[in-house]
């Protein structure tokens, strides 16, 4: 089989996993070298889809012996089956990062017999990149569950993230789906480990939205979770597709308006440091977040009258749709140089969203008429 | 938009302050500018494909609608400190050469001249003779990573210029043949 070919099914196995991110802080002082990891994303170019490429996504090999029953890899699939070996991973891997193809390498694998055989030669690839050819841009290298902590230890020296996939909410949710990964010490045991290591660019994790019954609160609660005690850098939600020949194949897909959903809070407990009890009275009765907005929805909880922007503080500021953290900080800077806002039209060119702002604002005393108003007349 | 001279002159002398108040007229328009021009430098980091030479020669041909060559060469010379890299300017007619380390040379000539002129001083790099190079991969790399489910045009077209996908045919080809009856019904 010809490497191409090798790229083609290895890539197509690798896609599901959504962590495109390429930011490292890491510092390289050497000029013999090839490659530097950049602080601010990059891509290369996009899919179809609209996904952003900037990395070079591939398994070391798709051949895995993990029954996970949304996963077109497991067992139970019958396919194509290809194996990199880890020079000519290197190799192709260079080729298109001199040529700025690609900004990183993000290397997975599937299970073939034991994690530990399979991530040794994830490893042997990692150190030939590193070693051989020089190279010193950003590697993704993903912890297969189970793995010795020796060698997670030898990729933390190596890679500038680490990620391990959860799949599921809770333990429970997690063994519908698979009967040989074990949640607690598979999966949350190693990201203990790595927790306490020194990988530049910290840990991620990837749920699998919709493949169990779970809800977006569960969701949400594990995610909480594992920023508070993971150190998780974030965490990644990619809607459930059913791919033919999998054990769920008959399962309707996610809707990718969910995965949106959990992305905004997630965005918002993280960045805007909103806790998540706060999204709690905005869930329906199912404990899932209901359509539209999860920020729309917010603020109709949380204000009961627009708010004076000249007043308001920066965590109201940011409550308000169409307002983002940069934003807020800019109006917050004008106020401090004693700069008042007077007509909506100065907003726009603060980067506030006006479209979405405007119910919940006050400009100069000025609030926007809603058509109930006039009925009310 | 076109490059205000006098504008930017103006900014010079200013203050911080007023130029952190994007409430006035002056701020903003300097805002726009600063974000225009950031914006090719950062579509130009992203999708300017490199072709290799056997000599340790990293190469590029570009239009640019601002002064950022400069700019361009300095960050790939960083990535790439053991090669040189040449970048034409087409608009120009210009050649712009950089090593880490060297300072960025200007030569009015084409750049299969300065290629030829620069090869010929050079020994062959044996570290780039195993590595694959041409569209081939990446083409195949590309394809793959398309969640067809998940198909969405318009996301496309925001992310990706049109200007950017004419140089990129790998990403061209693959999105102009992926479309068939079967997607519009």
């Amino acid at each position: 089989m010809s490497i191409t070919q090798k790229v083609s099914i290895l890539g197509e196995a690798g896609k599901w996993d959504v962590c495109a991110s390429s930011n490292s802080l890491r510092k390289v002082k050497t000029q013999d070298r090839i490659g530097n990891p950049s602080s601010s994303g990059i891509c290369h170019s996009f899919t179809e889809d609209g996904r952003c490429i900037s990395l070079f996504k591939v398994l070391m090999t798709n051949n895995c012996s993990f029954d996970c029953k949304y996963c077109q890899n497991s067992t139970s699939c019958s396919g194509p089956k290809a194996m990199l070996e880890p020079e000519e991973l290197a190799k192709a891997f260079m080729g298109l990062y001199i040529q700025n193809y690609v900004e990183g390498l993000f290397l997975s694998s599937g299970v073939l017999g034991n994690p530990d055989k399979t991530t040794e030669k994830m490893l042997e690839c990692v150190k030939l990149l590193r070693s051989k050819y020089k190279f010193q841009g950003y590697i993704h290298f993903k912890i297969l569950p189970g793995t010795s902590r020796e060698l997670i230890k030898q990729a933390d020296e190596l890679a500038d993230r680490l990620s391990i996939n959860i799949e599921a909410p809770s333990k429970s949710r997690l063994s519908e789906l698979s009967s040989v990964k074990d949640y607690k010490i598979d999966i949350l045991r190693r990201q203990a480990w790595i927790k306490n290591m020194k990988v530049q660019s910290g840990q991620t994790t990837q749920m699998v939205v919709g493949a169990s019954d779970e809800t977006d609160h569960e969701i949400l609660k594990m995610a909480d979770w594992e920023y508070q005690n993971m150190k998780l850098k974030r965490a990644y939600y990619s809607a459930f597709t059913p791919v033919p020949k999998t054990l769920l194949h008959f399962r309707n897909k996610t809707p990718l308006e969910r995965e949106h959903r959990l992305y905004n809070v997630d965005f918002m407990m993280r960045k805007y440091g909103i806790k998540l009890k706060e999204f709690k009275p905005i869930l329906n009765e199912e404990n899932n977040l209901p359509r539209g907005d999860p920020k729309a929805h917010l603020a109709k909880q949380h204000f009961s009258e627009p708010v004076d922007i000249n007043q308001a503080s920066y965590d109201e500021l940011i409550r308000v749709p169409g307002i983002g953290p940069r934003s807020a900080f800019r109006l917050i800077r004008l106020r401090k140089k004693s700069q008042a806002i007077t007509k909506p039209s100065q907003l726009e060119p603060m980067g506030v969203v006006m479209k979405r702002a405007a119910p919940f604002l006050k400009v100069n005393g000025h609030i926007q008429r809603k058509v109930s108003d006039f009925a009310k007349a | 938009m076109k490059l205000n001279e006098s504008l930017v002159k103006e900014a010079s002398s200013a203050s911080q302050d007023e130029l952190e108040n994007l409430t006035t007229k002056k701020a903003r328009k300097l805002y726009e500018m600063s974000r225009e021009v950031s914006k090719e430098i950062h579509l130009k980091k992203s999708f300017t494909r490199l072709s290799i030479s056997e000599y340790g020669i990293l190469y590029t041909s570009l239009e640019f609608t601002h002064r950022i060559e400069h700019i361009l060469l300095r960050s790939f010379t960083s990535r790439f400190p053991t090669f040189t890299i040449i970048i034409e300017s087409k608009g120009k007619r210009a050649c712009y050469i950089g090593k880490k380390g060297k300072e960025t040379e200007e030569v009015k000539a084409p750049l299969r001249q300065v290629l030829k002129n620069l090869e010929s001083r050079l020994e062959k790099d044996s570290f780039l003779q195993g590595l694959w190079k041409g569209e081939e991969l990446w083409e195949n790399y590309y394809s793959s990573q398309y969640i067809k489910e998940r198909r969405n045009l318009k996301l496309l077209k925001k992310n990706m210029p049109k200007k950017f996908l004419q140089h990129n045919s790998a990403e061209q080809r693959t999105w102009k043949r992926s479309r068939d009856l079967r997607d519009y019904f």
